[in-house]
């Protein structure tokens, strides 16, 4: 190729880039707005003492963080926001992943079921939230009245009683949840080549071997992709434990995203929900490092 | 060579649309007032619309009606993002953090040029909108509770209706008498979401006790005293008896107590003026009797103020507003609360006798404690009552707990 040629070839590369360029700025300059924007704002915060209502900020140092770290309720509510966002993921990907692999099947009134699944999951949470509080009710709650017709006294106030109020929301939140993980299931199943499933069958692989070997290790990608986004979601998500408990009784369901928004909008403390926030973020980052460098070490030790 | 001049069009074309649209958002102008207001002004709202227009040439009225779930937040969040309406109103409860964070804006010469004084309302409420610098709200509602029974569930009962002289003692008494067979003599809410009504159900026992949250100059808490125990305890007591219902460490007095009580499932709750109608005309329809009679213990004085929030930088429609409304034969057209100027109150449909009560119980409420922490301090009466309530922890630990973590947040 001739000089010329080049000279051409890379002026037109610098005019298509720069156009490219253009289409995409209001996107970076919207991101950089939405996230690194708040992001720095939110670190700044949990260092100062923030006075409304103009955000007037006075440095105080490490001061929120230390009243965060002191408090006397974080381990209850570190240990409810943990639970509450692995046992749900538990639950909604065990109902997620049985509703998926239902719906590979054909049968009559498929197209119901398919509907009835994601009754849920169109539901607002305030919707939701109230319709699992009628069906706890103690006193006139469905629940409680086919217990009773069991054994009476198993009957309990399930979000009254601060050992059963957190595992009692948390199956609302998986019942509101686990349609999302079902419909990405199934788009994840239908990737996957029916000829690999035809040809473990051949070879004598039953159900559960198909399954295990097929299936799982083709979704694998995708399924840590659907953790990752589901974590994230749990962590920060309050509104349904808000509407059902208001974190209670006591602090008994009481998680990291509510503490943040009652020390924000209800005490306006913003500098101590910043720190909150901030240490929430650190803790989810922790997590993900600690996780990719094991999952980077075992796919290591595969290939060696 | 054609292809490229069309992507730098077309890009040029988007930035322009984008930059453009902001312009055009920007240059807007209208002499429309904003006002918020509780949603359970829904049937207020058309009348109040064209009654201001007409009274008012050259303004329009929009009225926002917002939910009582996180309404506070919302108007926090709405101020702060400049986005607040020109009149906001708000719960006497709301008002002290509001004030302190200088999220509001001073009312006292308003006030003075319009003839709105202290003389004129319900003093509770006009108390609540002031501190030692400022007025910084105009109270247009009052409420408190009283004491509503079914009379039927008495008659049943073969039980005498209680009286304006009952007290806690009698009221404990009463509830345990009628509890019985699947219904309940009285209902406490002890919801965490919704703890101003937590307050409304538990500061008769607390202050007809003689108890109180904070010491007189709000700088130590008092729920430890011997007073204030025996008030949590009596409170808690009818829990743990069983005399309310099971689910009242999750119930509130408006979503839950007042349906049980429609049904007949309780014998007598905590009622407000705005629920006496509905109550009124559900008992005629379903064929129960009914009473109400002043609440024992000192109630709570409550009530809502118009505010104008510091985003506010012209007050010229948030005043014409405010200052139309709380006329005396405006104010009194709305049928949805009883009014806080003492001569709206015997106007209109609020001269009836229904509401004689709610004036009577006036002279037997005080206001909660009037400081920037009452909102964290209601959040730890209402964690630690909800702890005592299901026996996590004794009465006296709570109390112990409840002092311990005001203190800190008064220290």
């Amino acid at each position: 190729m001739s000089n010329r040629s080049k000279k051409v070839l890379t002026t037109r590369r610098k005019r298509e880039w720069g156009a490219g360029l253009l289409f995409v700025s209001p996107s970076v300059i919207a991101m950089a707005c939405m996230v690194a924007y708040p992001l720095v704002l939110v670190l700044i915060y949990s260092f100062c003492k923030v006075a409304l209502p103009k955000f007037d900020l006075k440095y105080i140092g490490f001061e929120n963080i230390r009243k965060v770290l002191t408090s006397s309720q974080l381990p209850i509510v570190l240990k409810n926001t943990i639970l509450w966002t692995f046992v749900s993921l538990f639950i909604r990907f065990v109902l997620g992943f049985a509703s998926a692999l239902i719906l590979q099947v054909d049968f009559k009134g498929k197209t119901l079921f398919r509907i009835i699944t994601l009754l849920p999951w169109t539901m607002p949470s305030i919707v939701a939230a109230n319709l699992w509080r009628w069906i706890y009710n103690p006193d006139t709650g469905i629940l409680n009245f086919l217990v009773k017709q069991i054994n009476p006294a198993a009957a309990t106030n399930w979000l009254g009683n601060s050992s059963t109020a957190l595992m009692a929301v948390i199956i609302s939140y998986s019942w509101m949840g686990f349609p999302y993980l079902m419909l990405m299931i199934v788009a994840g199943l239908q990737g996957i080549p029916k000829e690999y499933t035809e040809a473990a069958r051949i070879d004598g692989a039953n159900s559960i071997q198909v399954f295990f070997r097929i299936t799982l290790p083709q979704l694998k990608g995708f399924l840590l992709i659907l953790t990752l986004l589901e974590i994230i979601s749990g962590f920060n998500s309050f509104d349904l434990i808000f509407t059902m408990t208001g974190g209670g009784p006591g602090v008994a369901t009481e998680t990291v995203g509510l503490n943040i928004y009652r020390m924000a909008f209800q005490n306006y403390d913003f500098g101590k929900a910043s720190s909150m926030g901030i240490l929430l973020l650190v803790l989810v980052m922790i997590g993900f490092v600690v996780y990719s460098l094991g999952q980077r070490r075992k796919a290591r030790r595969w290939q060696g | 060579m054609k292809r490229n001049w069309v992507k730098w069009l077309c890009a040029v074309a988007v930035v322009g649309t984008l930059c453009t649209g902001m312009a055009i958002g920007a240059s807007a102008e209208d002499k429309e007032v904003r006002v918020w207001l509780g949603s359970w002004w829904d049937g207020e709202v058309e009348w109040m619309t064209q009654k201001f227009a007409e009274d008012n040439p050259g303004y329009t009225l929009s009225i926002e009606l917002q939910p009582i779930a996180n309404y506070q937040d919302n108007a926090t969040s709405a101020i702060l993002g400049g986005s607040g309406p020109d009149v906001l109103s708000l719960d006497t409860l709301f008002l002290p953090a509001m004030m302190d964070q200088g999220l509001l804006q001073p009312l006292d010469d308003f006030a003075a040029e319009n003839g709105l004084t202290e003389d004129k309302f319900v003093d509770t409420v006009y108390d609540a909108g002031r501190t030692e610098d400022a007025l910084y709200a105009i109270p247009y509602r009052f409420t408190c509770t009283s004491l509503y029974y079914n009379k039927t569930m008495f008659d049943e009962a073969g039980i005498e209706y209680p009286t304006d002289d009952i007290t806690i003692d009698g009221l404990c008494e009463l509830s345990a008498q009628l509890t019985k067979d699947g219904k309940y003599g009285f209902g406490i809410a002890a919801s965490k979401n919704d703890m101003a009504n937590v307050m409304t159900s538990f500061v008769p026992f607390l202050w007809g006790e003689g108890g109180d949250f904070v010491n007189e100059d709000i700088t130590a808490g008092t729920m430890s005293t011997p007073e204030s125990i025996e008030g949590i305890k009596k409170w808690v007591g009818l829990y743990l008896d069983g005399s309310v219902p099971e689910g009242c460490i999750n119930y509130a007095i408006t979503a839950d107590l007042f349906p049980l009580a429609m049904s007949g499932e309780i014998a007598m709750i905590p009622m407000g003026d705005s629920n006496i109608v509905k109550i009124d005309e559900f008992a005629q329809e379903n064929g129960f009797e009914w009473g109400v009679c002043l609440h024992p213990g000192l109630v709570r004085a409550a009530g809502w103020s118009f505010t104008i929030p510091s985003s506010i930088e012209d007050r010229d429609g948030a005043e014409t507003f405010i200052k139309w409304f709380m006329q005396p034969e405006i104010l009194s057209m709305n049928n949805t609360v009883l009014p806080a100027l003492k001569e709206a109150q015997n106007m209109g449909k609020w001269g009836d006798e229904l509401y004689d009560i709610y004036k009577k119980q006036a002279d037997q409420c005080k206001n909660a404690p009037q400081t920037p922490a009452w909102t964290q301090i209601q959040l730890i009466v209402t964690e630690e009552l909800q702890n005592a309530l299901s026996g996590s922890v004794s009465c006296e630990d709570a109390a112990a707990a409840m002092d311990e973590r005001i203190n800190e947040v008064l220290g």
